[in-house]
């Protein structure tokens, strides 16, 4: 009976999946934690569990956490947690990973210090446009933040994905060893919903046109049409959105991660002005007209930005892990989207394979898809108007 | 026979490596990085500010000529269908451009660049529409960077005025008064072309080499700033901050307070740090944009900052490590040293940041006292 519930628990601890990367001189390990429902206190609990996570565990401490590559995320629907050590290193990454996860401390005083703060938190203009929710503005219970994180940290749901140089079939048993979750509330965490939206804290005006869920297996058209309407100069959101329309200083259209698959999302920020209001109407008129407008060349381009994006590295991954996080195709990145994969379709993506199949598009496959998004995409204006 | 010719042209100096970096006879210089495991190139042409510094009559103009010549029309739909990407960043003291793009594609990118910062034909028109679009660009500027703008400014006075601009100043400029200021900026004397990733280095050295050449020097007055005053000043942008003077980039001693700041920020979430390299007085601004909680405090209730050193001198000697990544890391950051210093390297950088002893970093962690630097309160 004892052996049956050992190896039951063992069975449920996160396994990683690995994608050995000789040619790297790194090894990053990602975590990704499904978000669950919450409501607007828990939201804050949410987005404080990110940065209460490497303020210490037992044997690590938060100077020597930062010190190392430790990073956190919080993506629409997941929290992610990065290790990146040099390559060698690796057991020790292991180590950090399964006492982050299984054993954070959440030292009392820094952890209240911080809950205290969340209502006073004041965020970057741009991220709190992408957000578009506000933090709890009531105080927060360290004790309620604890229960949460119980909650949210269960090993069943964390999915793991180790890139870089590292032998194959190795982090498995590194890390099983070391993983000691703490006793925990039973009970599975319901995965999260469609956020409410609030107005956005500060004078900006930001429009918005947010396209519908599309399944996981349509990541690689989705980033297409994010290569081909949104990245580089040479874009329609940058020569409409800014240089034409003068809409905004900056523009962004981007694959964002939802529950069951992903979405595009497109948003600028301007200052109000007497028109504002139709500011999402005339995103999707013009950016309508310019899909019209689009050629062989246009595709050539959006091809070629993808092969240096996802290939070399060069350009930005237009896929949001969260609001002030971008892919980047490195071997850290690779973790990511790995996770990514293993949380949404229960095997890894690689940017090889997104890029094979970017290839394979034509004009037509390619001015279907984004007309199809921009058509269907809701508008929204948010903030001072 | 081409190469010979330019190499007859090069000044003979010293430098750590005839190879990868060369001060050429007009006064610029050209620094190679071969990164054969790289699969891109970036190629930085940075340009230092001797000549036109900000004043408060033309402040910003080098911001808006950044802009203007980065709008070329065309240019960037015909490179980046080649695989060639720009940006450019300007900086109290040097403004640069980089481009991007596969190793293959390294001359097309030159050629691009210097297409880039040709002669500047614009319109009162096209002043007016970017300045407009500048004025959104304000709206989006990261806190961090407004509040270490503020603590420049209190600490340096006229001598501190931020690379951003003034809005107004922007939208009255001229087309003569831009031509005339990329004249100087793109003085010989002032440029440095930095290139990094898989390339041939002699090739490299070849055909920037060449391009550099062709500028011409007219000796433009190099910049100054003199004089510190430690002292309080409010911001508009949230958050708080505190600076702490240093000396030109690359000394032991600003090292030294570069460490002390990232050992500083590293004790709270949330912080960050703001140093550029120049070659003149600088700074080092420690702060939190996302709330006010006391970092100020917390620094002038530490009384023994010993425990902080061994923390900040790691933190500092992965910043120097990092900085080598990737070819666009590596570029900037060679075109950044060069800019502060034509000899300065990252072996020098290296060695400097070893020497760092914990006398020194005590006494730099008085810099941050609230009696010694620059306090920044916003919101």
């Amino acid at each position: 009976m004892i052996l049956l519930a050992a190896a039951f628990t063992l069975l449920q601890m996160p396994r990683i999946v690995e994608a050995p990367d000789p040619s790297a001189d790194r090894v990053a390990l990602v975590a990704v934690i499904p978000k669950p429902i919450c409501d607007d206190e828990e939201e804050t609990h949410w987005r404080m569990l990110a940065e209460a996570l490497p303020l210490g565990t037992l044997r690590y401490s938060a100077p020597a956490l930062r010190q190392g590559a430790v990073s956190t995320w919080l993506g629409a629907d997941h929290l992610g947690v990065r290790i990146s050590v040099p390559a060698g290193s690796e057991a020790v990454g292991c180590d950090m990973l399964a006492e982050l996860l299984g054993c954070p401390l959440f030292p009392e005083e820094e952890t209240k210090r911080l809950l205290e703060e969340a209502p006073f938190r004041v965020e970057d203009p741009w991220v709190a446009g992408l957000r578009g929710r506000r933090l709890s503005q009531r105080p927060l219970a360290y004790d309620a933040f604890r229960k949460f994180a119980a909650r949210v940290l269960r090993p069943e749901s964390i999915r793991v994905m180790g890139t870089g140089k590292f032998v194959a079939d190795s982090l498995n048993g590194l890390i099983e060893p070391r993983w000691d979750f703490q006793a925990l509330p039973t009970g599975k965490a319901p995965l999260y919903s469609r956020e409410r939206r609030f107005a956005a804290p500060n004078q900006l005006t930001y429009g918005l046109l947010e396209g519908k869920e599309r399944p996981a297996s349509e990541l690689s058209r989705l980033l297409l049409v994010a290569y081909a309407l949104g990245v580089g100069k040479g874009a329609p959101l940058f020569q409409v959105w800014r240089e034409e329309k003068r809409l905004s200083y900056r523009q962004e259209l981007f694959v964002e991660p939802t529950p069951k698959g992903f979405r595009l999302r497109a948003m600028v920020a301007q200052l109000p002005r007497e028109d504002s209001g139709e500011l999402a109407k005339v995103m999707k008129s013009s950016l309508s007209a310019a899909v019209e407008r689009l050629s062989e060349a246009d595709l050539a381009r959006a091809k070629s930005v993808a092969e240096l994006s996802l290939e070399l590295g060069l350009v930005y991954v237009p896929l949001y892990l969260a609001a002030d996080e971008v892919l980047l195709a490195n071997t850290e990145g690779d973790a990511a989207l790995g996770a990514l994969g293993l949380l949404k379709q229960g095997k890894p993506f690689f940017r090889k394979d997104l890029l094979r199949e970017i290839r394979q598009v034509d004009l037509k496959g390619l001015k279907e898809e984004a007309a199809s998004w921009v058509e269907s995409s809701m508008e929204e204006v948010r903030g001072g108007s | 026979m081409m190469l010979a010719a330019v190499l007859a042209l090069v000044m003979v100096g010293p430098q750590d490596s005839p190879r990868q970096r060369r001060t050429l006879s007009n006064g610029s210089v050209i620094v190679v990085e071969s990164m054969p495991t790289a699969k891109s190139v970036s190629i930085v042409l940075a340009a230092k500010a001797d000549g036109v510094g900000e004043k408060p009559d033309s402040h910003g103009r080098r911001h808006l000529l950044e802009h203007l010549l980065l709008a070329r029309p065309g240019l960037d739909a015909e490179m980046e269908a080649q695989g060639v990407f720009f940006t450019g960043r300007t900086y109290r003291d040097h403004i640069e451009f980089e481009a991007v793009c596969a190793p293959d594609k390294w001359n097309v990118a030159v050629e691009a660049l210097r297409k880039v910062v040709a002669p500047l034909r614009t319109s009162p028109e096209a002043i007016a529409k970017e300045a407009a679009l500048m004025r959104e660009e304000f709206a989006l500027r990261a806190r961090s960077v407004r509040l270490a703008d503020d603590a420049f400014r209190a600490g340096y006075g006229e001598a501190g005025l931020d690379s951003f601009g003034n809005l107004e100043v922007m939208a009255a400029s001229t087309p003569a008064q831009l031509e005339s200021l990329r004249e100087t900026h793109f003085d010989a004397r002032n440029l440095r072309l930095s290139i990094a990733g898989k390339v041939e280095v002699e090739a490299c050295l070849e055909a920037g080499s060449g391009w550099l050449l062709e500028a011409q020097s007219t000796s433009p007055e190099p910049l100054a700033r003199l004089g510190f005053e430690a002292k309080r000043t409010e911001s508009e942008a949230f958050g708080e901050a505190r600076g702490a003077r240093t000396g030109p980039f690359g000394t032991v001693e600003s090292l030294t307070t570069l460490a002390v700041g990232l050992a500083i920020a590293s004790r709270s979430p949330g912080c960050f740090v703001v140093n550029t390299p120049s070659p003149l007085a600088g700074m080092v601004v420690v702060g939190r944009q996302d709330s006010l909680s006391g970092l100020g405090l917390d620094i002038d209730a530490l009384e023994n900052p010993r425990d902080l050193f061994d923390g900040g001198k790691a933190l500092l000697k992965q910043f120097v490590a990092r900085s080598g990544r990737n070819p666009s890391s590596m570029a900037t950051w060679n075109a950044q040293l060069v800019v502060v210093d034509p000899m300065l390297t990252t072996t020098v950088v290296e060695e400097r940041v070893a020497r760092i002893g914990v006398e020194g970093f005590v006494k730099a962690f008085e810099g941050f006292r609230r009696e010694n630097c620059v306090v920044v309160s916003g919101g």
